[in-house]
Order: structure tokens, then C-alpha cells, then sequence
């Protein structure tokens, strides 16, 4: 919560476009010099970052599309909601804890960092949509049965719209769980990613090369943020009168 | 009224709350057997928390009883909301038309009817507006046209001028008026105020609380369009105030 009000605040006045625009600019120029004089380092961070993007948005897709059916299918039925319970236990376990399991299960490979990131992807996004659909006002929820949204029409006219503001929310605060998951796992156990990029460069002391990676990382993060997060968030305001 | 042909009766109809906190059954409403002639205004009045909008939810199929029966004659149902429930994510234009689209009319006929619903309302030029854009009784212009939009057979509101300012709440009752006798459509209205239920009924029930049942029913006679000033307005707004006291 604490990143979306920060970062509306980011946005929101003046002053602070022009704050924001001169970082960029800094982070920038600091890409920019490092990669021509760390030589050859910029195609190879490259193809780490967008490794880790690739697992990253890849997760955030499963982790979307499991959430929205879990609170769906619990928000419309009794039976479901004592499910809640499990699955506030379940989010209150630290993710990392899980490792292990993982690897047992699939080695360290792509496919294990996915489904992990997946994992911590998942709860945020569940959870803020749960608390959308279960307060949601009944007079709204009775308006659209009246009017004959019912069964699927219901889901697609109603749940989905009532929920997109917290689906918006539990993305950016999932998202950037899922970026420290993928990065965790990466400079624990696998060879390729922004993670093992990072980490080669401090322990081979490539100063300038974890400089590169650190700030190349900070732009896209910030890219995200801006092109994608804050527009929908912009919109989510819309949905929640 | 008694020639008149049943549109919805109930039949000893019982209701009961589970509170959870406190793990007790409360009953709601007690025996209620009443009918609702077809192309009738009925206001159901009694004290604030009698249960008046849990009658018009079960009438209204909204929930569903397990005590007793309704028997319902509707083909199509509508509901006008005191909070206007009003969906924040659509314009004015595809609020109105929510229920044709969930009927799976074509959009070229969604746009015609909610056109002319528009105009009906006085909301012309205001169609591509969110709901957050609107005054509370614009809001309540577009739930009534959201409403007629799907050209109901019963009209059913809770409570539909409690939110609004007096001035827009006898102006919206003055219109609701036009469009019932235009329409034609049966309209049962909840009201916790007793002079609204005199204003535009046919028909009042009184109810009383814990658990509610029908205390009286009053068959309003005065033509209209009527008085609020005359002796025997008063008369009955006095005689039906000081049943629910």
C-alpha cells in the first residue's frame, strides 16, 4: 500500500515530475557511461534483465489468473469461505521457507522460479481482491442481479469491474514481491537472470558492472511503474466511486 | 382494487436472521400474508428497522424464504436503490442499458432505448458522464431510467428519496408520478416517510416491528393529483403516523 501512495504522490505535483524526470536522467546517464566503459557488459545485462522480466511477468500472469479464480469461486459461495482461514496461513508462511520444496520438486531451473515467484506473486493479489468482493455493497451486488447478471454474466459485469481497483493494488505490491522472489532464487541457485548478474559482478569485484546492473534495474522497475502501473491506477480510481 | 388481478401474494411468510456473533435466530417478519394487485402504487411504511426492505427483497426474489411462500405473476422486475447502487465504472449511457445488455439485446437497440430513457429522465447531454460526475438526484434519474430501461411489469424501491435534498425529492415524486401513469407499471415503494406514501399510493401497508407484521392496510382515496395542503391528506397522515409510533 505504502508503494502505490508513494507513488501516486511521485506523479501527482509538479515539482515532483521534475524530480522524477531528473533521476531518470541520472540513472540514464549512469547506464549509459558505465556500459561504455565496462566495455561489453551492456548486451550481457540485456539478456540477464529480460530473462528475469520474462520469468517475472510469466509468473504474474499464473499468479493473476489463479487469483482471480480462488476469489471468485470463494467470494460467491459458503463452503468457500472457510477456506479463508487456510489461506491466510498459508501467505503468513515467509515464502523463502519454501525453497527447498521447490527444488526437491523441480530442481533449480526456470520452471521452479516461476512457479516459486508465482507463489509469492499470488497472495497480495488474492487477498485485496477477497476483501473487494466480500465488502462490496449490497445494494450494488443486489442491482446486479436484479438486472439479471447472474452466473458468468456476473462475474464478467460485476465481480471483475467491483475487484479491478484491488487487482490493480495487489499486482504492484505482488509485482515487486515477485521481482525479490526471482532475484532470491536467481543469486541462490541458478546461472542465468539479473540475480546471478548482480551477484558475479560484486563477488568478481566488477564495481562498475554492479553499478550497471543495479541502476538498469532501477529503470525498468520505474518504467513499469509508470507505463503500466500508474495508468491502471488511474483508472481503478474510476471504478471505486 | 379488488377486481384487480394478483400480481405478487404471499403466504404466511416467515423470515429469520442468524446473527453470528451471537449464534441466535432472530425472527425478522412473522406471517405475512399480503397481495399486490397488478398496476397498483404500494408504499410499505413502518418504524426505521422494521424490516420494510426485507419484505421488498423477498417480494422482489432477492431472498429467498424458507417459511411460507411467495407466488409471483412478474415476467420482468426492476429495482430502484436508495443509494442509487449505481455501477461507479460506467458511464451514465451503459448504466442504463446494464440490463438490456445482460438480456442480450442488440446495441443498436440498447442505444435507442437508452436514448429515449435519457430524455424521459432530463439527463439529455449527460450520457457519457461517470456517476462520481453527478448531483445525488441525477444519480437517481439514472436509477430509475436504468429501471424503466428494461420495461419492467413491477418497479420495486427502497426507500428511492430518502438521500435526496426535499426540493429534488418532491420534483423526482412529481415525475415518478408521470411516469407510473404512463407506464402503467405496479410500483411497490418502501418509505419510512408517511406523507411520500400518502402523496403516491394506492395502497399503504403498515407495518410493525419485531418481528413485523402487517398492522394495517390503508386504501388511499384521495384523487389526484393530490392535495398535500388538503384536510383529509392530513387526516390520513395523521392516522397512519401514529400507528407506527
Amino acid at each position: 500500500m505504502a508503494r502505490i501512495v508513494h507513488g501516486f504522490h511521485l506523479t501527482k505535483k509538479r515539482k515532483h515530475k521534475i524530480t522524477t524526470g531528473l533521476i531518470l536522467f541520472i540513472i540514464l546517464v549512469i547506464v549509459l557511461t558505465i556500459s561504455i566503459s565496462a566495455g561489453n557488459s551492456l548486451p550481457l545485462l540485456a539478456e540477464a534483465l529480460s530473462l528475469s522480466l520474462f520469468r517475472l511477468v510469466v509468473a504474474y500472469f499464473i499468479s493473476l489468473i489463479i487469483a482471480v479464480i480462488i476469489a471468485v469461486s470463494i467470494s460467491n459461495n459458503k463452503i468457500g469461505d472457510s477456506l479463508i482461514p487456510v489461506f491466510d496461513l498459508m501467505q503468513n508462511l515467509p515464502s523463502f521457507a519454501l525453497i527447498p520444496i521447490f527444488v526437491l520438486w523441480l530442481g533449480y531451473t526456470n520452471l521452479m522460479t516461476i512457479i516459486f515467484a508465482a507463489t509469492s506473486i499470488l497472495w497480495p493479489i488474492l487477498f485485496y481482491m477477497l476483501h473487494a468482493l466480500k465488502t462490496v455493497q449490497r445494494d450494488e451486488e443486489d442491482a446486479a442481479k436484479i438486472f439479471g447478471a447472474r452466473g458468468l454474466k456476473k462475474i464478467l459485469f460485476f465481480s471483475l469491474p467491483v475487484a479491478f481497483p484491488s487487482i490493480v493494488t495487489g499486482s504492484i505490491v505482488g509485482f515487486a514481491i515477485g521481482w525479490e522472489s526471482i532475484i532470491g532464487v536467481e543469486i541462490i541457485g541458478l546461472s542465468t537472470g539479473i540475480g546471478p548478474f548482480l551477484n558475479n559482478s560484486s563477488t568478481g569485484g566488477y564495481d562498475k558492472t554492479l553499478i550497471l546492473g543495479i541502476s538498469a534495474l532501477l529503470l525498468v522497475v520505474f518504467l513499469i511503474n509508470r507505463l503500466i502501473w500508474m495508468p491502471l491506477l488511474k483508472k481503478a480510481q474510476l471504478y471505486a466511486e | 382494487m379488488q377486481n384487480k388481478e394478483t400480481i405478487i401474494s404471499t403466504s404466511n411468510l416467515s423470515y429469520t436472521f442468524f446473527n453470528e456473533e451471537s449464534g441466535e435466530h432472530l425472527d425478522v417478519i412473522k406471517n405475512i400474508s399480503l397481495n399486490i394487485f397488478s398496476g397498483e402504487f404500494v408504499s410499505l411504511v413502518g418504524p426505521s428497522g422494521c424490516g420494510k426492505s426485507t419484505i421488498l427483497r423477498i417480494l422482489s426474489s432477492l431472498i429467498k424464504v424458507k417459511k411460507g411462500s411467495v407466488a409471483s405473476e412478474t415476467k420482468k422486475i426492476a429495482m430502484v436503490f436508495q443509494n442509487f447502487a449505481l455501477f461507479p465504472w460506467l458511464t451514465v449511457q451503459e448504466n442504463i442499458e446494464f440490463g438490456l445488455k445482460m438480456e442480450g439485446v442488440s446495441k443498436n437497440e440498447r442505444s435507442k432505448i437508452v436514448l429515449k430513457k435519457i430524455e424521459e429522465v432530463g439527463l439529455s447531454g449527460f450520457g457519457n458522464k461517470y456517476p462520481i460526475e453527478l448531483s445525488g438526484g441525477m444519480k437517481q434519474r439514472v436509477g430509475i431510467a436504468r429501471a424503466l430501461a428494461v420495461n419492467p411489469d413491477v418497479l420495486f424501491m427502497d426507500e428511492p428519496f430518502s438521500s435526496l435534498d426535499v426540493l429534488t425529492a418532491e420534483k423526482l415524486r412529481a415525475e415518478l408520478m408521470d411516469i407510473w401513469l404512463k407506464y402503467k407499471v405496479t410500483i411497490v415503494m418502501v418509505t419510512h416517510l408517511v406523507e411520500e406514501a400518502v402523496e403516491l399510493s394506492d395502497r399503504i401497508f403498515v407495518f410493525a416491528p419485531r418481528p413485523t407484521f402487517v398492522k394495517d392496510i390503508i386504501e388511499v382515496k384521495i384523487s389526484r393529483p393530490r392535495n398535500e395542503r388538503s384536510k383529509e391528506y392530513y387526516e390520513l397522515v395523521d392516522k397512519i403516523a401514529k400507528q407506527i409510533e
